[in-house]
């Protein structure tokens, strides 16, 4: 399984497979140097020693040219000519995150390290959650390593149905939002406010599709090899709040996050009181930012949803009593809609190619309205697409699990389940070149 | 649930409907009042009008008579849709000369993909001149024109070409072809019928079309198999001479309506110095579209007007930058030498 999954990451480009195993060796290293030193501040040392090399290579990789660009842009000065020519390995960002998870743990004495190498490197390099997560923690994937039995007959079958679906969400709704989505970011000068914002609209469902749909295919290809990988999405645009939103998107990052610094954090702003905890949060949320992408626009997604979260920590007595009246049915559709239009927006921010077309978006969407006569056109689009999203978070909702189809007569399944198959094939088939998923970039 | 997938096929034109269809007098035609759309090089989404054509529903005869009519022939270039109506350089000259002469300027974009002088000119003379009012006709040319079709044609269309006495005739060799035979067939049988109105059928069709052109395993198995080159923009210069029939058809197009016909001559994808050489010696108008363009970038800018960034193509076509510079280019020249057409009641 670790050659099969090393041949599936060494396809795209050779070159990062060894970046890939000389990562994974160094931190099965630290991992028996944590836990073999005496004494807490060799254990320190070594961490830090760790620490400092994985996100080294990461900084290395993926923010060497921003900081030389951020740099040069302070004193007023083109660095141009510093910048690598080098291409970001597909999915630093995730393999280095599980790896610093693992020796933090064994810092912490919540693991002890494996003493299988290989079971170390299958679960850094391990092919459905490799290039784009989800994030997954050793305490979780290495005991399923260990003791890996033949896959049972219900793991084919929720296997089968987690790639029905996300295989659905990822090419026939990502791929196909992400043709209006790309024309219309790659040439705003030409589009109306209400194209604008229907581009804006496609780009929340692509990025859900795309990322939700990579997320249960690789849940779906692992279980195949009876391994439990975690929920990444549970339903996030039925979120109520942004604080909420972060529970249900990306879990696996959010999730990381709060183990490995907002808790840290809090724990070092303990004497700032309600203070400590907004710095936390700001503070959080600009790493998360800076983690999707080597970029102000970036930052700014973060800080913007670290905002919000800072806004709802500080007035959450205040709203229940400002709209407390209100039925509860009332108050949680007013807040799912102003939640996802907060989402929305701060999308804006994640998808435009520089601050050039945020700009234009903003004007044209908060200053100059224009609208043009194809706009109901597009909105039945987007309608029918949003309704395929919906439909498939409902059941997902209802069931509380994402393997509903698994759970369903197997004749209305298959019923279910060819439709999609063909539609998916059939659309592979008319495509000049396949959308990579969004978060390789990452 | 097969019809529910399919409508989200339709709906989210994931399967677009198919543009054309078999006139039997025209041959290839745009189908009327279709939704249609494409994304291969720049985004088009929107539908066309009584006619088949893209962008305005304007009637057949002029409600006003002071209102200029423009009329547009050419390929797909002309037809344009690679970018919103909304962009599309017809829009441009409708909106800088109707302010400029203060009057209402309306313009039918005739263009169709792939059509050449022998099939737009055939369908000129029989259907658009009649039903149509026209002031003035912009004949678009191209690389392709300039050869004798002789008596077949890549496009599936009525054509005119030469009989033995230099008259021009129609030629309808299209309806010999196996493509077309194989098309009447299809419909014949009453349950393919289902075919255009199925999200389905017409995945199937692009699927297998794509498949031909590219190869099953390329396709399917990807890097392990030679993708075909991709068909991108080339730079070309023709030094062919001019057929006996292209020569025929410029110069009875260009008394058209005594002599409102300008020539527009196009710098790609063939630079065909020919023609020019022809249009001027016989000193019929044109507007020559090289002098607005630096090869593939607006004179005197670095914009490129042929490419398409969110598909990194050069298909060929003009992009957003590129129709706004021919539309504001036509309006600006058509003003220009506004008086030299005869066309009474239009005083600037």
């Amino acid at each position: 399984m670790l050659a099969a999954s090393y041949f599936f990451y060494g396809y795209w480009d050779w070159r990062f497979l060894i970046l890939l195993v000389g990562s994974s060796l160094m931190d099965y290293y630290f991992g028996l140097l944590i836990f073999k030193a005496k004494t807490k501040p060799l254990k320190k040392a070594w961490l830090v020693f760790s620490l400092a090399l994985n996100l080294g290579i990461l900084l290395f990789f993926k923010y060497f040219n921003f900081f030389i660009d951020s740099f040069g842009a302070s004193f007023g000065n083109h660095l141009d000519f510093l910048h690598l020519h080098i291409l970001l390995p597909v999915g630093i960002s995730f393999y280095t995150f599980q790896s610093l998870s693992y020796t933090i743990d064994i810092y912490r004495e919540k693991l002890s390290p494996t003493k299988s190498i290989l079971d170390y490197c299958l679960f850094v390099g391990i092919f459905p959650h490799m290039v784009a997560g989800p994030i997954v923690r050793a305490k979780d994937i290495l005991p399923q390593l260990a003791s890996l039995q033949k896959p049972l007959k219900n793991d084919f079958n929720i296997g089968f149905s987690l790639i029905t679906i996300g295989m659905f969400q990822k090419v026939l709704i990502g791929d196909t939002a992400a043709r209006f989505v790309d024309h219309i970011f790659a040439d705003p000068q030409y589009y109306s406010s209400s194209e604008l914002l229907f581009s804006l609209l496609m780009f929340a469902i692509q990025i859900y599709a795309d990322f939700a749909g990579y997320s249960n295919i690789a849940r779906g290809s692992a279980k195949f090899f009876g391994i439990d990988l975690i929920d990444n999405f549970n339903q996030p645009f039925f979120s109520k709040s942004i604080t909420e939103f972060w529970r249900r998107w990306h879990i696996s990052l959010s999730t990381w996050f709060f183990d490995y610094l907002f808790n840290p954090l809090v724990i070092s702003f303990r004497n700032w009181g309600r203070f400590g905890i907004a710095m936390a949060l700001m503070i959080t949320f600009f790493f998360s930012g800076l983690w999707h992408g080597a970029g102000t626009k970036f930052i700014i997604f973060g800080l913007l949803h670290g905002f919000a979260l800072t806004f709802e920590f500080y007035t959450k007595k205040f709203r229940k009593k400002l709209f407390g009246f209100l039925p509860i049915r009332i108050n949680a559709i007013i807040s799912t809609l102003l939640t996802c239009t907060y989402v929305v927006f701060t999308w804006l921010f994640f998808r435009a190619a520089n601050n050039d077309v945020v700009m234009l978006y903003l004007n044209r969407l908060f200053v100059n309205h224009t609208t043009s006569t194809i706009s109901l056109d597009l909105y039945g689009i987007f309608f029918t697409y949003f309704i395929a999203i919906m439909v498939i978070d409902y059941f997902e909702l209802k069931t509380k699990n994402h393997e509903f189809l698994a759970q369903i007569n197997p004749a209305i399944k298959f019923g279910i389940a060819i439709p999609l198959w063909v539609g998916v094939i059939l659309y592979m088939y008319t495509i000049l070149k396949p959308m990579p998923f969004i978060y390789f970039q990452f | 649930m097969s019809f529910c997938v399919d409508y989200f096929l339709k709906f989210t034109r994931i399967s677009a409907a198919t543009l054309k269809y078999y006139d039997d007098e025209y041959g290839s035609l745009n189908r009327a009042n279709i939704s249609y759309f494409k994304s291969v090089e720049g985004l088009f989404v929107g539908n066309t009008n009584y006619d088949g054509r893209f962008r305005e529903n304007y009637s057949p005869k002029k409600e006003d008579k002071k209102t200029l009519r423009i009329l547009l022939m050419g390929d797909s270039f002309v037809e344009g849709i690679d970018v919103f109506s909304v962009n599309h350089f017809a829009q441009y000259i409708e909106t800088i000369l109707s302010k400029k002469l203060n009057r209402k300027v309306e313009v039918l974009n005739c263009g169709r993909g792939n059509a050449t002088i022998h099939t737009m000119s055939y369908y000129f003379y029989n259907y658009l001149s009649k039903k149509y009012d026209i002031d003035l006709v912009l004949l678009f040319t191209e690389g392709r024109d300039i050869y004798d079709s002789g008596d077949g044609n890549s496009y599936p269309s009525t054509f005119y070409k030469l009989d033995s006495f230099n008259n021009l005739v129609k030629g309808e060799n299209w309806k010999n072809t196996p493509e077309y035979n194989l098309h009447k067939k299809l419909l014949s049988m009453p349950i393919l019928k289902y075919y255009e109105n199925s999200g389905y059928f017409r995945l199937l069709y692009r699927a297998i079309a794509r498949t031909r052109i590219q190869g099953f395993k390329q396709i399917t198995f990807g890097k392990f198999f030679d993708a075909p080159k991709e068909l991108n923009y080339h730079n070309s210069t023709s030094h062919d001479e001019l057929s006996r029939i292209t020569k025929k058809l410029y110069d009875t197009l260009s008394t058209f309506n005594k002599g409102q016909v300008v020539f527009v001559l196009r710098n790609k994808p063939t630079y065909t110095p020919a023609i020019e050489e022809y249009i001027s010696a016989k000193n019929y108008k044109y507007f020559n579209l090289a002098d607005t363009f630096d090869d593939f970038n607006i004179k005197n800018t670095k914009i490129d007007a042929y490419y398409f960034k969110a598909t990194n193509t050069y298909g060929g076509h003009w992009n957003n930058d590129g129709h706004k510079t021919v539309g504001t280019f036509l309006a600006n020249k058509i003003y220009t030498h506004f008086n030299e057409f005869v066309m009474p009641g239009y005083e600037k």
